[in-house]
């Protein structure tokens, strides 16, 4: 202990560089993990020391180390025994290990700041302007080699330094490149992944691309839009060639149930296979079919009922059927998009009256209306910085604020219904404060688009024009990604309401072409759809070759994907030729009619992953595989009661005297919407001889139905 | 594979000349590896890992150790992942050379060489060598002036600085603490007590002979420092805060003993007062409770205040059974100790005062000698004196750079003495304006100049 004196003097002296808390510590106790949420950085802190959450609040947290109890923490004459030095370096026993030792930079850069008195600094020039990161991105054609990055800080007063040890490094897809603790990526396999290097609140991402030196030689595949020209240049720069075309019954079934829901019927199936039009043209000419149909607005205002929590709990029995047929309109009428979302996001009046305001009326008040726009409408996802500057993005506790000001005056009161609410803006109290020290925050744009300024006099529509403009580069693009994910069973960046930096697109020029595609298009929802489906690249098969097996982000293949809650069971429904029965709806609705979670509630809807309508996240539907769902189909009385409808499809063809081969046929076609294959007609004739006729005809339907072929849009 | 291990081991273990020593080769390890989460207040497992008597209890998995039988002893079958989940768990395995020296030591009789001292935790520093020097002024944690308000007591570094109001250095009491949270003349002036300790180390509090500037006891106890240090109005206990054990110690000054422990906080006590007949104790911490006790058994009677924010500070009305208790909420409250009748939840009947909120958490107050006047510093901004009766603000101490950690009113009444973040005693007198100021300490010019 007592030898420790002199030698603080040396340091003292040694200690050249002056050094700042805001410049210098604090970089270090991010990176040591100190701020980190299990750490000090939690809510609550850490044995009573208390840091803010990755150091976004540095005024906090120098308070918590210089000056909060008595100063205890630091050493002012004899810096070497200051607990910051002592605990990290496990001199004194400290619940989170060993951090860095005696002998490392980090030690010396805080025992000289201590050294020189422990000053906060200026943070204004501290600031970090920009990363600059080296190489900006890496393509190698040797899986399994390495490269180390090099990482410039450039601060707000010009200068810059390395801080490539002190940065936080991650990847976003580990199982194909890793990237070590000082910035050294190693690319495990063929594939793609992002690196993302963060250093004091600035994120920038390094595209790391492994492609084996292999004989390849693309074999040219049709480019029938411009949806095709960006996958391909992708495929072949990763080396993989796109699957076959999926067949003529394949494609059938996919683009039903993706645009109306439904399998199609027999006839439509038989009628199109014999179709000997061009392959391309006849399926747009069934593309446009489907577009017009009326069940392709029943399945697409679920979609939408779901993104707006359409729920009997939150908008009350009338505020259901009324929201809801405010979304059928827009879906009949084609209403552009950007239309739809002003109504929304300016809506006032009576929750019956003008059924958009509907949407205050599950988000009620101020902060949660600005989140849900920001997540719904942008694809951006704000929570976080309701609490402290977001940990993986640029948006701050301030920007989070200023953004719920647009919505400061909104307010919910009661109607003249006992079930009716009203959305009105408040003309007192309007102001939004920010929680650390209650300062009335303005409202102000979360980025700026074109020259457009805030009308202070009318925020919400001003907040609309800025939400909806088409310089918004996240309005179109997120709508864009959302759409695409429904068709290729995920978003181009994904999760496609998780947009920002840290989350880079797979294929941004398709993202791109494909925003841009939808902007000229005024927003036409339709428009978007039929470029999406009308691409080569959104009719391949699911069948994988030997260059694509491993793809998954790149769309060289189609995705099979479960059927929806509501697709499923229609689809059992339409197969056995049975009416479903569900109550509080008009007789004869399907799954797809259902206005919210209230009807079927408990039942097979909710079982395959029909979500409740709480939140805006497009996660709350769950399109995975359980044990409960499996259990439900092979002895639930969903399919059996379906199959053996005495006024259903086996019970009339059984009743009409079908020839066996007819039958199993017709059962084929309308369970998978194709005829049998192979050996299939063989082992069904064989199985339907051995038994009554009705039995073993709804045996082969129940068989079918619990096949994958049947379970999967694929 | 399991039988030939240990053979090489031993053989290993063999070829040392020395004996492994628990003090020197294990506790370190011990401590540096395991005692994150195996020690007070922690303990995960029931496991305390910092004495050869605790490693020796055990935990819920049974003994640390057995004697002589390295292979079936916890400490190394867990250490080597053997048992699961492998310690430390989350963190680098321990090098297996580490874990030879761990297996030699049991197989040779696991033999304690401690001396039941324990190192790291609970270990105060020693007393320096030579005098501190200081290159800039040490933070002023506390203050206290003798009966005739002659001579003041300030906390240095590692030392006790005596000092004249004018600010002349009188003597320097060196002692084992790095810090001095509390400082308190007895009322016929001859005798000093100090609590302090070195933080997550070690707690002490210091009896000094004032006249013959030596010290008479020193009680080094704890997992931490010592907060608070009050004085009973008689001058024969004092009181002082146990840091992260959330205890109260109360030492008997004649004898330097410590006579009683009181756990009833949560959390860590940092302050205390003598009621005025010295029979009762009020106790503040971060529980955000300040716990009224009985001195004579220790016991506990009833919070004086209705829960609110944690308190760092307490300080009682020279002559009355008032309290002012504050924290990190910045409002100053002035409580009766004593509750009329029984208490309810959330009765706040016996609050006579609550004063302005100030600008950052509360870190010290004081009553003046006549009780007119109460005074109150905080983390940021400026000292503020009220009037005890009225509430009324009286003046604004400013002029100090960051936080103000020690308070006190001269004897006479004319100044307010403040000190804290930045070294320096600055006595301002009512109206507030500053009347001296000086630095305790001997801080030496730097050379380089």
């Amino acid at each position: 202990m007592k030898r420790f004196f002199p030698l603080f003097a040396c340091a003292a002296l040694a200690a050249a560089q002056p050094l700042s808390y805001v410049k210098d510590v604090q970089p270090v106790l991010n990176k040591t993990s100190c701020t980190s949420g299990p750490c000090h950085g939690g809510a609550k802190g850490k044995n009573g020391f208390k840091l803010s959450l990755r150091g976004y609040d540095p005024e906090f947290d120098y308070r918590a180390i210089v000056h909060e109890m008595t100063g205890r923490r630091w050493n002012r004459t004899d810096p070497a025994n200051s607990l910051v030095l002592l605990k990290p370096t496990m001199a004194i026993t400290h619940g989170g290990g060993l951090r860095f030792d005696e002998k490392s930079p980090y030690y010396k850069i805080i025992l000289d700041w201590i050294a020189q008195g422990a000053p906060f600094g200026d943070p204004v020039p501290a600031t970090v302007a920009k990363l600059e990161v080296s190489p900006a991105e890496f393509f190698t054609d040797k899986p399994g080699s390495s490269r180390q990055l090099k990482v410039i800080a450039h601060y707000a007063d010009g200068s810059s330094r390395d801080v490539t040890r002190d940065a936080m490094y991650s990847s976003n897809t580990p199982q194909y490149a890793e990237i070590s603790d000082d910035g050294s990526i190693k690319t495990l396999r063929k594939g793609e992944a992002a690196m993302l290097v963060r250093y004091e609140g600035k994120l920038s991402v390094v595209n790391v691309t492994a492609v084996p030196e292999e004989p390849f030689a693309w074999k040219p595949v049709p480019e029938w839009n411009f949806v095709d020209k960006n996958v391909y240049a992708k495929l072949q720069r990763l080396k993989r060639q796109p699957s076959e075309l999926s067949s003529d019954a394949e494609f059938l079934r996919r683009v039903s149930f993706d645009l109306i829901g439904l399998p199609p019927s027999p006839e439509e199936v038989k009628a199109f296979v014999a179709d000997k039009t061009e392959t391309r043209k006849k399926r747009a000419a069934f593309i446009e079919k489907l577009l017009a149909r009326a069940e392709f607005v029943n399945h697409w205002s679920v979609k939408w009922s779901d993104l707006l929590q359409v729920n009997r709990n939150k908008l009350g029995d009338k505020g259901v059927w009324a929201f809801r047929e405010w979304i059928r309109e827009a879906l009949e009428q084609n209403r552009p998009y950007d239309a739809m979302v002003r109504e929304l996001v300016t809506a006032k009046g009576s929750t019956y009256k003008n059924p958009p305001a509907n949407f205050f009326r599950f988000t009620r008040e101020p902060k949660v209306a600005m989140e849900t726009t920001t997540q719904l409408f942008l694809g951006v996802r704000m929570v976080c910085a309701q609490c402290h500057d977001h940990p993986f993005e640029q948006w701050t506790q301030n920007q989070y604020y200023n953004l719920s000001a647009f919505y400061g005056a909104l307010a919910v009161k009661g109607g003249e219904d006992s079930d009716e609410e009203v959305v009105y803006d408040k003309r007192e109290e309007a102001e939004i404060h920010h929680p650390k020290d209650n300062r009335v925050m303005p409202a102000k744009f979360l980025f700026p688009v074109g020259s457009m300024n805030v009308r202070e006099a009318k925020l919400r529509e001003s907040l609309a024009e800025w939400v909806t403009s088409k310089q918004n580069p996240l309005f179109a693009k997120s709508m864009a990604n959302r759409m695409w994910s429904y068709f290729m069973g995920r978003g181009i960046i994904d999760p496609v309401d998780d947009i920002r930096a840290s989350n880079p697109a797979s294929n941004p020029a398709l993202l791109d072409a494909l925003t841009r595609d939808f902007i000229e298009h005024d927003y036409d929802l339709r428009a978007l759809v039929r470029a999406i489906v009308n691409s080569r690249t959104y009719q391949l098969s699911y069948r994988s070759n030997p260059t694509n097996e491993d793809d998954e982000v790149n769309f060289s293949k189609a995705a099979p994907r479960r059927l929806s809650a509501e697709q499923l069971f229609d689809a059992i429904h339409v197969a056995a030729g049975a009416k479903p029965k569900f109550q509080l709806v008009p007789k004869d609705s399907f799954a797809q009619d259902i206005p919210d979670p209230t009807v079927g509630k408990g039942g097979f809807l909710d079982v395959f992953g029909r979500p409740e309508r709480q939140t805006s996240c497009e996660c709350e539907r769950r399109g995975d595989m359980s044990l409960v769902q499996a259990l439900n189909l092979v002895n639930g009385a969903t399919i059996a009661d379906a199959i053996a409808d005495p006024e259903g499809r086996i019970a009339k063809l059984v009743m009409a005297g079908t020839p066996d081969r007819k039958l199993a046929e017709e059962i084929y076609m309308a369970a998978l919407g194709r005829m049998p294959q192979g050996n299939e007609l063989d082992l069904a004739l064989t199985y339907m001889g051995k038994g009554p006729r009705a039995e073993r005809a709804q045996d082969l339907m129940w068989a079918l139905l619990n096949s994958n072929a049947f379970l999967f849009n694929r | 594979m399991r039988r030939t291990l240990p053979a090489i081991l031993i053989f290993a273990a063999a070829a040392a000349a020395e004996p492994v020593s628990f003090s020197k080769q294990i506790l370190p390890v011990l401590l540096k590896q395991c005692a994150g989460c195996h020690q007070h207040p922690n303990v995960q497992s029931g496991l305390t890992v910092t004495s050869y008597e605790a490693l020796s209890k055990g935990g819920i998995k049974g003994p640390g150790f057995l004697a002589g039988k390295p292979g079936d002893s916890s400490v190394v079958r867990y250490l080597t992942g053997e048992a699961k989940p492998r310690m430390p768990l989350g963190g680098k395995p321990v090098p297996d050379e580490q874990i030879a020296l761990f297996r030699a030591w049991i197989q040779e009789g696991a033999k304690d060489d401690s001396q039941g001292a324990v190192s790291g935790t609970g270990s105060l520093s020693a007393v320096p060598d030579k005098p501190i020097s200081y290159k800039a002024a040490p933070l002023v944690t506390a203050i206290a002036f003798d009966p005739s308000g002659s001579t003041m007591a300030v906390s240095g570094y590692h030392e006790i600085l005596l000092t004249s109001p004018e600010g002349k250095l009188l003597g320097r009491l060196p002692g084992r603490s790095m810090r001095i949270h509390g400082l308190a003349f007895t009322p016929d002036g001859k005798t000093l007590v100090a609590a302090g300790g070195d933080p997550a180390r070690g707690g002490e509090v210091q009896i000094w002979d004032v006249a013959a500037r030596k010290q008479r006891a020193s009680i080094a106890n704890g997992p931490d420092t010592f907060f608070g240090g009050a004085l009973s109005p008689d001058g024969k206990l004092v009181a002082a805060g146990g840091g992260s054990d959330k205890s109260v110690r109360l030492i008997d000054v004649e004898s330097g003993k410590e006579i009683r422990r009181l756990d009833h906080h949560e959390d860590w006590v940092f302050q205390t007062a003598f009621g005025v007949d010295g029979k009762r104790l009020v106790t503040v911490g971060r529980d955000r409770a300040a716990k009224l006790s009985d001195v004579a058994t220790g016991r506990f009677i009833e919070n004086v205040n209705l829960l609110r924010e944690a308190l760092t500070a307490v300080v009682r009305h020279p002559k009355r059974d008032w309290v002012l208790v504050g924290g990190s909420e910045r409002i100053p409250y002035l409580y009766r100790m004593d509750r009329p009748r029984a208490m309810r939840i959330a009765d706040d009947s016996t609050l006579i005062r609550k004063f302005e909120r100030q600008d950052g958490p509360i870190t010290a107050l004081a009553f003046s000698a006549d009780g007119a006047r109460i005074a109150a510093a905080a983390e940021v901004g400026d000292v503020r004196i009220y009037n005890a009766e009225t509430g009324d603000l009286v003046a604004r101490c400013s002029g100090h750079q960051g936080g103000i950690y020690a308070l006190r009113f001269t004897p006479d009444g004319a100044h307010l003495v403040t000190g804290g973040f930045d070294g320096k005693l600055r006595f301002h007198d009512m109206t507030g304006k500053i009347a001296r100021e000086f630095v305790a300490a001997p801080v030496e010019l730097s050379r380089g100049n």
